[in-house]
């Protein structure tokens, strides 16, 4: 394939990621990015920060040239990686994450355990402490052009005791805070989403309701899967860009969901190569 | 425009370090500072830059047992197990990054891994007498896992013979005297005929060494051989065993201060962190396999691996019968790994199969598959790097060997033709 049919990624019909209007509304949007074995969302997120961050996609887009300084605060909470991860890794995206003054990291993962929660049978107290911690620094945060990504907060369902509907609510009241919230899960089949478990312990029951309800919550909703004929050298996989339950324009007037299925390659050197499908 | 090889140590690495001297013309010496004429790497990088050299990874390197990742660059260690660490592309494990091991069936092939991992650890630190590069954490295990482990690999029982021979005729004997002049000389040109006629020298010239001897790595990697014992034995300088509770704090708390007392005595130290049979019955209490005990377990120790991410490396080993992979352990365990690959050893029928095409060729029947399910940072990048059924492994005494599989092609039988009774004969017959 020649570079001459790549694609822009465009999540709006206004030909943007995360889109001026919403930043500039009132309303806070709730988008889930999923996720299975083999296709890790990382370049999708960086092109999401940078976006957020000073208006650029380097890898994912041409067309947004225009870079806008401090353009929105970023606040990332991850339960997967440290603050390192992100540094190293957006420095493709020509950021400087250590230094820059719109992105704040929330490292849930290097203490999670250890500090955080200490007794994982009986944790709703104790995630409700870690989420309250959340919600003062993003409510430290003045501007209100927020967006917000959680990274794999189904580790506090597999692991502790808390269950869905606690997480949601908490979850909830981060969404509130921010004008986008993004939240970043994994969603295999059968090993993490099951529609047919039952036992409510069971770490992918609560996963799939976390999943089902969070879908019936969302404006629109970017999923990553593997190509379904099997592994393909020049392919990684396929990107849907779908509309969630609520639509955005009934929250932000003339707002519409760019609905795309993409293919999209990563190659060794992290460049990214969209193709529409 | 460099024409430095992706393998250099760009302003790194240390002549300092025994027997990595320059190898080759063109090798520049290294030291902590920086090239001359040369500004180092700028932390923020164009968009089509490579991936960058980490100026901080480079006190890692010091040690001789790490090297420079292939693929980024970042100090990595060898699994001790040559053809896995081609597998995993960096050659060898990045540190603060882990492998995970499944195994289906009821062979133990993951424990020759793991095996060799923590061998090799032990190995490193018999390089200078004075100078300890290696400590291995043992988790879950008693100190008798470690009475087995491989010993180094002497070569083959004709170079073993060789070897004593040439040994026993150094010695100083009247025998040896007597022949010392003209037998010896003569059975080396006897020798080099029986050689030139056979082919061997040629073969011996042709013979492309393994690209770690003769590299600046001398001491990256050893070779195992797993019907030798390792001798003499690791000491507590070498491994420290740390039981499993269940508490999983209690178990983090102890293996992080290993971690903190070694690295506190010498910076550049590789820990290898070992859990052979990571849930297996026999070692673990059943409350163990509990999500609420071995997630934050899983999870703590991945930390450990980001916090110390110059010092320590992980192996684990778990069994897909026990857990299977479409299980909720298994993609937990999974999704906090690193890296991993699933060992697949044939069924009773593709192993009769293999044997019967390779009758005559036995050292080249294999006994499982090599899947791949994530190589460290590649996956985590969004690579698609899951390869199912395309490598194949063949566990022997010199090395455990991982090659590309392909289906052997079984001989046609010779044509049997029937008889009009019914029976069979190999011979045609014209009526």
């Amino acid at each position: 394939m020649s570079s001459g049919q790549n694609q822009d990624l465009i999540l709006f019909k206004d030909n943007s990621l995360v889109s001026e209007q919403i930043l500039n509304s009132k309303a806070s949007l709730l988008s889930l990015i999923t996720h299975v074995q083999g296709t890790s969302p990382a370049w999708l997120t960086n092109s999401l920060i940078e976006n957020a961050l000073c208006g650029t996609a380097a890898l994912v887009n041409n067309d947004l040239t225009k870079k806008v300084d401090n353009r929105a605060e970023v606040i990332l909470i991850s339960f997967l990686h440290s603050k390192d991860h992100y540094i190293k890794n957006c420095r493709k995206n020509g950021l400087d994450l250590a230094t820059n003054p719109s992105f704040t990291f929330v490292d849930c993962f290097t203490k999670l355990f250890t500090e955080t929660i200490k007794t994982p049978e009986k944790a709703s107290s104790e995630v409700a402490n870690l989420f309250g911690n959340i919600i003062s620094t993003i409510s430290k945060i003045e501007n209100s052009r927020k967006v917000v990504f959680v990274e794999a907060p189904e580790i506090l369902l597999q692991a502790t005791s808390v269950s869905s509907d606690e997480l949601l609510a908490l979850l909830l009241k981060v969404n509130r805070l921010s004008r986008q919230l993004f939240v970043i899960s994994s969603r295999d089949y059968n090993t993490v989403f099951n529609l047919d478990s039952s036992v409510s312990q069971d770490p992918v029951f609560k996963c799939t309701d976390f999943l089902v309800k969070l879908h019936h919550r969302s404006q629109y909703n970017i999923s990553l899967q593997p190509l379904s004929t099997g592994r393909a050298n020049d392919i990684t996989g396929s990107l849907a860009v779908s509309t969630g339950a609520i639509p955005v324009d009934s929250l932000i007037p003339n707002l519409y969901v760019n609905e795309k299925e993409y293919i999209f390659n990563i190659t060794k050197d992290s460049n990214v190569r969209l193709f529409l499908r | 425009m460099s024409f430095r090889k992706r393998s250099d140590i760009i302003g790194g690495g240390s002549s300092a370090v025994p027997g990595r001297a320059p190898s080759g013309i063109g090798r520049a010496p290294v030291g902590s500072g920086a090239i001359p004429g040369r500004t180092p790497a700028h932390p923020r990088l164009s968009i089509n830059s490579r991936i960058p050299v980490e100026v901080e990874e480079i006190s890692a390197l010091k040690n001789p047992s790490v090297r420079p990742s292939l693929i980024s660059s970042q100090p990595t260690v060898s699994t001790g197990t040559g053809d896995l660490d081609k597998l995993l592309l960096h050659q060898g494990l990045p540190l603060g990054h882990s492998l995970l091991v499944e195994e289906s069936g009821t062979t133990d092939f993951a424990s020759v891994i793991l095996r060799a991992f923590v061998s090799q650890g032990i190995m490193h630190n018999r390089i200078n007498k004075d100078q300890i590069n290696s400590h291995v954490i043992a988790v879950g295990i008693s100190t008798q896992w470690t009475a087995n482990l491989p010993g180094l690999y002497k070569g083959s029982s004709k170079d073993q013979k060789k070897a004593k021979i040439l040994a026993n005729e150094s010695k100083v004997s009247v025998s040896n005297l007597a022949t010392s002049t003209a037998g010896v000389t003569s059975r080396v040109d006897n020798d080099l005929k029986i050689a030139w006629r056979y082919g061997v020298n040629s073969k011996q010239k042709s013979a492309s060494p393994e690209p770690f001897e003769n590299s600046a790595y001398e001491y990256y990697i050893n070779q195992f051989d797993i019907t030798q014992k390792l001798a003499p034995g690791p000491n507590a300088q070498d491994i420290s065993f740390v039981p499993v509770g269940l508490s999983h704090i209690q178990l983090i708390q102890q293996i992080q201060s290993i971690i903190q007392r070694h690295v506190k005595l010498n910076p550049a130290i590789v820990i290898r962190i070992a859990i052979p049979g990571l849930l297996n019955p026999t070692g673990y209490n059943p409350l163990s396999s509990s999500p609420t005990f071995l997630y934050p377990f899983v999870h703590s120790l991945r930390a450990i691996l980001r916090q110390y991410s110059q010092n320590v490396v992980l192996v684990a080993s778990l069994s897909s019968d026990l857990y299977p992979r479409d299980s909720n352990v298994a993609h937990v365990l999974e999704s906090l790994a690193d890296s991993c690959i699933h060992l697949q050893p044939f069924n009773q029928e593709m192993t009769q199969l293999i044997e019967r095409a390779y009758k005559n060729e036995p050292s080249k029947i294999q006994q499982g598959l090599v899947n791949i399910v994530k190589l460290p940072v590649l996956s985590e990048k969004g690579m698609m790097m899951i390869h199912e059924g395309e490598y194949a492994f063949k566990n022997g005494r010199k090395k455990f060997e991982i090659e590309e599989w392909g289906i052997p092609v079984e001989d046609s039988e010779k044509e049997e033709h029937t008889t009009a009774e019914g029976g069979t004969t190999k011979k045609n017959l014209d009526f």
